[in-house]
């Protein structure tokens, strides 16, 4: 049973990680609170299940998945590169504050996701339906669904913590300490922001899909998706993403192992008390980027 | 279409995106917990109704006293934390409070609510039917406004505006900060709590559904897009957001469709305000 709850716990922190790291390389690099983040993660899944549903009739259906989750991820970067230009972009050149900017993210989100829903209606949806269990013993069973996110979410972080080991990376950090100098250091600060908002809008998108095959899903889970990783990269510390893993792994634990004693419904309590407390204790801690008094 | 409900619903919005207005126009903290007050201040008014028999103006009252006493939390954090920091604590109380209402069943009866809130009792008159309930509402609004119209010439506003512009510059010349934010939050959460009660004794039913985030969002953007910092903005905003349901229903679609049109139609003005009139229609203040 225990071995159970952890096993559980571990796969449920790999999802939130994905999500939360790309939140992390996002907030990092535009200093945008990117709330349609979560509109990415359901655009992803609803993409793959049109592009599917049309696909199906003139492919075969492994080859047809394959494509409709390419291409899809394709659409969510092409949308978030829209994003970037027509409204995160032209706000970062006025240097507005970051919460006006979270605001044009709110309203970002909530046009995407009322598009969702617009055409395909706020029903659930779900790619698969297969359930067979993999392995089981006396500690834990698994499942194939599960066994697919275990291992294709490790994979991404895997390739997450090689990317953070690259040139790249290094850039990304110099932009999100401080844009104007990076930029006269040499470095493209519109690329970094592109790179950025390209990987985690398909680590987002990657993870969209990868709960598609387990749960059916509404357009309106976005937003509980986005404030769970932000949680997540806040609890951990903004500036890092070693952080924002180990705080997806604590998340996981408490919010798996909080379900023995109360009702599951009250885990998301516990997760957003954790978040108060850390923001009122350890606030210091946990800014990103110290400012200047009068900057502000 | 019913006129008299798009009023009082109107007058309810009203209120909200006013006290919103004196917590995030006037001081400057985004706040997204309102919907979290607007459904305490519901709850408690119908708890004391149902559960204790009280006079609808007595439960008022003690949900009043109840919102100020929650309210307290929220001028912490605003005297704790800056900007995003706020904003994000403001996000985790309102999601606290509706798994409160949603998952405290003995309470609030959970996800199937309370229903038949009993009416209200004005010297020894029921009110019923939905014209008396606009009168009681538009009575309400009416103080709420007047209230509001007399407090833009005080010059605490003018103190509230100074912390919003340059609060280091205000806590220089020696104004109390804490204090100022207390009072802020504590009259935003009483009008909160009327136009809460007013929603339960309208509906005589209410379900944490009402209440959630996405109340909160849809507040804060009624008055990003009447603009802060003055009456008319808000106003503006809040009627706004009411009527536009009944343009769209001219739109020949089903009203789910209708809902997601509304949205849409909302979420683009709300960008394409932020983007190009940062400080909302008729708002004097820039939000930032």
């Amino acid at each position: 049973m225990l071995t159970q709850i952890l096993l559980n716990s571990i796969i449920s922190a790999v999802l939130l990680a994905l999500v939360a790291l790309g939140f992390n390389l996002i907030f990092n690099a535009t200093k945008v609170f990117h709330l349609a983040h979560g509109a990415m993660y359901v655009s992803a899944l609803y993409a793959t299940f049109g592009f599917r549903t049309l696909l199906t009739k003139v492919v075969p259906h492994g080859l047809s998945t394959v494509i409709s989750i390419v291409l899809s991820l394709v659409l969510i970067s092409v949308l978030v590169i829209v994003v970037e230009c027509l409204i995160y972009r032209p706000l970062y050149r006025k240097n507005v504050n970051p919460t006006i900017s979270m605001i044009s993210s709110l309203g970002v989100y909530l046009f995407v996701i009322n598009l969702i829903a617009f055409f395909f209606g706020t029903e659930s949806v779900s790619l698969s339906n297969s359930y067979r269990i993999v392995t089981s013993n006396d500690y834990f069973k698994l499942t194939n669904v599960e066994f697919m996110h275990l291992l294709s979410g490790i994979g991404l972080i895997v390739l997450v913590i090689i990317f953070s080991k690259t040139r790249f990376y290094t850039h990304l950090r110099a932009v999100a300490d401080n844009y104007s100098v990076a930029e006269k250091f040499g470095i493209n600060v519109q690329r970094t922001r592109f790179m950025a908002l390209i990987a985690g809008t398909v680590l987002v998108g990657a993870v969209g899909i990868m709960r598609g095959y387990e749960i059916a899903l509404d357009p309106n889970v976005g937003l509980t998706i986005t404030l769970a990783a932000a949680v997540a990269v806040i609890i951990g510390g903004v500036n890092s993403l070693t952080g924002t893993l180990v705080a997806c792994f604590v998340i996981a634990l408490i919010e798996n192992f909080s379900v023995k004693i109360l009702t599951a419904q009250w885990k998301d309590m516990l997760t957003y008390t954790l978040m108060i407390g850390v923001l009122v204790f350890y606030q210091q801690g946990l800014i990103s980027v110290k400012q200047r008094v009068d900057a502000r | 279409m019913n006129w008299l409900h798009i009023l009082f619903m109107c007058e309810i919005y009203v209120i909200l995106a006013l006290s919103a207005n004196l917590v995030s126009g006037y001081t400057g903290l985004l706040s997204f917990a309102n919907a979290a007050f607007y459904g305490l201040g519901a709850y408690m008014t119908t708890l004391m109704m149902k559960n204790f028999g009280l006079n609808y103006f007595l439960a008022l009252l003690l949900a009043i006293v109840f919102n100020v006493l929650v309210s307290f939390i929220i001028t912490y954090f605003s005297v704790r934390l800056k900007d995003l920091y706020f904003t994000l604590a403001t996000i985790a109380f309102q999601v606290i409070a509706f798994t409160a209402l949603y998952n405290w069943e003995k309470v609030t009866g959970g996800s199937y609510g309370i229903s038949a809130i009993p009416a209200v009792r004005l010297f020894g008159f029921q009110l019923n039917g939905t014209g008396q309930y606009t009168i009681l509402g538009g009575a309400f609004a009416l103080v709420v406004i007047s209230f509001f119209v007399f407090f833009q010439r005080t010059p605490f506003v003018r103190l509230l505006e100074c912390i919003r512009d340059r609060e280091l510059g205000a806590a220089s010349l020696g104004k109390n900060i804490p204090y100022c934010k207390f009072i802020c939050n504590s009259v935003a959460a009483v009008f909160i709590a009327i136009a809460g009660s007013l929603f339960a004794v309208y509906n005589s039913f209410i379900d944490p559904t009402s209440f959630t985030l996405s109340e909160s969002i849809l507040i804060v953007n009624m008055i990003l897009i009447g603009g802060t910092g003055n009456l008319i903005g808000p106003i503006f905003g809040a009627c706004f957001y009411v009527m536009l349901p009944e343009v769209t229903r001219l739109i020949p679609i089903s009203s789910a469709k209708g809902a997601s049109l509304q949205m849409i139609i909302y979420s683009v003005i709300l960008i394409l305000v932020v983007r190009f009139k940062p400080n909302g229609l008729f708002g004097k203040f820039k939000f930032q």
